[in-house]
């Protein structure tokens, strides 16, 4: 069980779920003003649900890169203070934009995770928390770009999908290859591979080295 | 902090009633590292309290984001890629329901035939007939679909033209639109290298390929172009080639310059009788 109030489990019909409080986005149960984060639809949420901490909790502030069609995003903003979201293409940008109009802490951003120098107009600095999810090559050089995001005491949180990286190599080498390159910038923290429901992803949990 | 940094803030000179200048603030602002934005927008006034700056900034965001994000889809080259798939979904329907029909009319006039002598058939032994007023809407729906998936080659005819002339005339319209559609755009057709282009629909036996599994695909949608499907299977290889490597340009001339240009055409045809001629000799 988590300490912390913004997320927690509870039973639905039955089964126990990680749930936040906020108006519901995606079909997902809900109970009470709880609605139910799917792990199988969200690698944050797979990972949260194996009780792990990555520092989501009240009152951050969050820089989600690959915010997609805001599956996370909802659940991350129904916890955080405040989320930059950004997304680079216009289609899931759609449903991120209906998820957002209920959640006024989302600021939709229509820009490109590997050009953090497009957004740094908009995104404040001294962030606690970084959430990486884009299905991009480069995506250990996309963490370390939007690293002066984070403050000192911030976290990263990183998933690295091995298919978008190359569709040929293993994934291990390519999570080796990925940490490696990661910890010139990153302490990591730990790393963990998803379920079934996300095959050949790697979630990361890292600090800025100074 | 520096002053040029202040000056590259989204919210500097900015009017807070002007939506559209905001929007391009939003998006086309630009500043190596960031800052404490919230603290120095209440500082330089533009907000009077943390609160006041995140809601304008995320109505500001929305609205740039649905802006933006609206103008980069509503291209004509994303237009006619729906187009063509709509054509895809619509004969893959038709070619479903017309397989029904077929079944379900079979039961009552017991031959295989035609649909409209079963048709006949049906209307004069069953008219109004409660069992038979489905298979009739059937009908009328696969009608209307073929009318629908008709309306919609002719919309992709005239318009090829205009959206890419070069890859229209060598290609013709369909076979045009289809590599746009799985390209993903004409820019991205564009910067495709022919190879690529080459292949483009047979990315399962690519990837097969690419995995080491099995040989590399000759030819991907272009296929379906007479070029290749009308001449020998030994020649297809090389033909598919010649006939991408053309096609690659003839995508690039439409996304650069637009204008048609028909040595390009005779370059092929003559390169396509050179290959061709070398086969027979073989």
């Amino acid at each position: 069980m988590n300490a912390s109030p913004s997320y927690k489990y509870l039973s639905i019909q039955g089964k126990r779920y990680i749930v936040t409080k906020g108006p519901p986005v995606y079909g997902e149960l809900t109970k009470d003003g709880w609605r139910q984060w799917d792990s199988s639809r969200s690698k944050l949420g797979s990972i949260l649900s194996q009780n792990i901490e990555v520092g989501l909790c009240p009152n951050v502030k969050v820089l989600y890169l690959g915010a997609a069609n805001g599956t996370t995003v909802s659940h991350v903003a129904d916890i955080a203070s405040i989320v930059y979201a950004v997304e680079f293409s216009p289609q899931p940008m759609r449903d991120l934009l209906n998820v957002s109009r209920s959640r006024t802490n989302i600021i939709p951003l229509l820009k490109d995770a590997r050009r953090p120098e497009t957004y740094s107009h908009i995104v404040e600095s001294n962030l606690d928390l970084l959430i990486q999810d884009v299905a991009t090559r480069g995506q250990v050089k996309t963490a370390i770009d939007n690293k002066k995001f984070l403050s000192s005491t911030g976290k990263l949180f990183l998933v690295i999908k091995a298919r978008s990286e190359t569709a040929t190599a293993p994934p291990d080498a390519v999570f080796k290859q990925s940490l490696e390159q990661l910890s010139k910038e990153y302490n990591i923290l730990l790393t963990q591979k998803l379920t079934s429901d996300h095959k050949d992803h790697l979630a990361i949990l890292a600090e800025p080295l100074p | 902090m520096n002053k040029k940094d202040m000056g590259q803030a989204w919210f500097y000179q900015l009017d807070p009633n002007d939506d559209l200048s905001g929007s391009v603030a939003i998006n086309d602002g630009y500043c190596s590292s960031p800052h404490d934005w919230p603290s120095l927008a209440i500082e330089y006034g533009y907000a009077s309290t943390p609160a006041e700056y995140y809601s304008n900034l995320h109505e500001l965001t929305f609205k740039a984001a649905q802006k933006f994000a609206s103008e980069l889809t509503k291209t004509p080259d994303r237009q006619i890629s729906h187009a063509i798939r709509t054509v895809d979904d619509y004969s893959r329907i038709e070619n479903e329901l017309s397989t029904r029909l077929s079944e379900w009319i079979g039961d009552y006039v017991g031959i295989s035939q035609d649909i409209p002598s079963s048709l006949a058939i049906l209307s004069n032994q069953y008219e109004n007939h409660n069992l038979t007023e489905h298979i009739f809407s059937l009908h009328d729906q696969l009608i209307s679909i073929s009318s629908k998936r008709e309306q919609l080659v002719s919309f992709i005819e005239s318009e090829m033209p205009n959206i890419a002339p070069n890859l229209e005339q060598m290609a013709g319209p369909l076979l045009a639109a289809r590599l746009i559609s799985l390209a993903g755009g004409l820019e991205k057709l564009a910067k495709k290298p022919s190879g690529t282009l080459q292949v483009l629909g047979a990315e399962n036996a690519l990837f097969a390929h690419l995995r080491g599994h099995a040989t590399s695909p000759k030819h991907g949608v272009i296929y379906t172009h007479e070029h290749i499907s009308k001449s020998p299977l030994h020649l297809r290889g090389n033909l598919a080639r010649a006939f991408s490597g053309k096609l690659s340009i003839a995508a690039r001339i439409d996304y650069y310059s637009g204008n048609l240009n028909p040595e390009l055409h005779s370059d092929l045809l003559k390169k396509i009788d050179e290959i061709k001629s070398r086969g027979v000799r073989k």
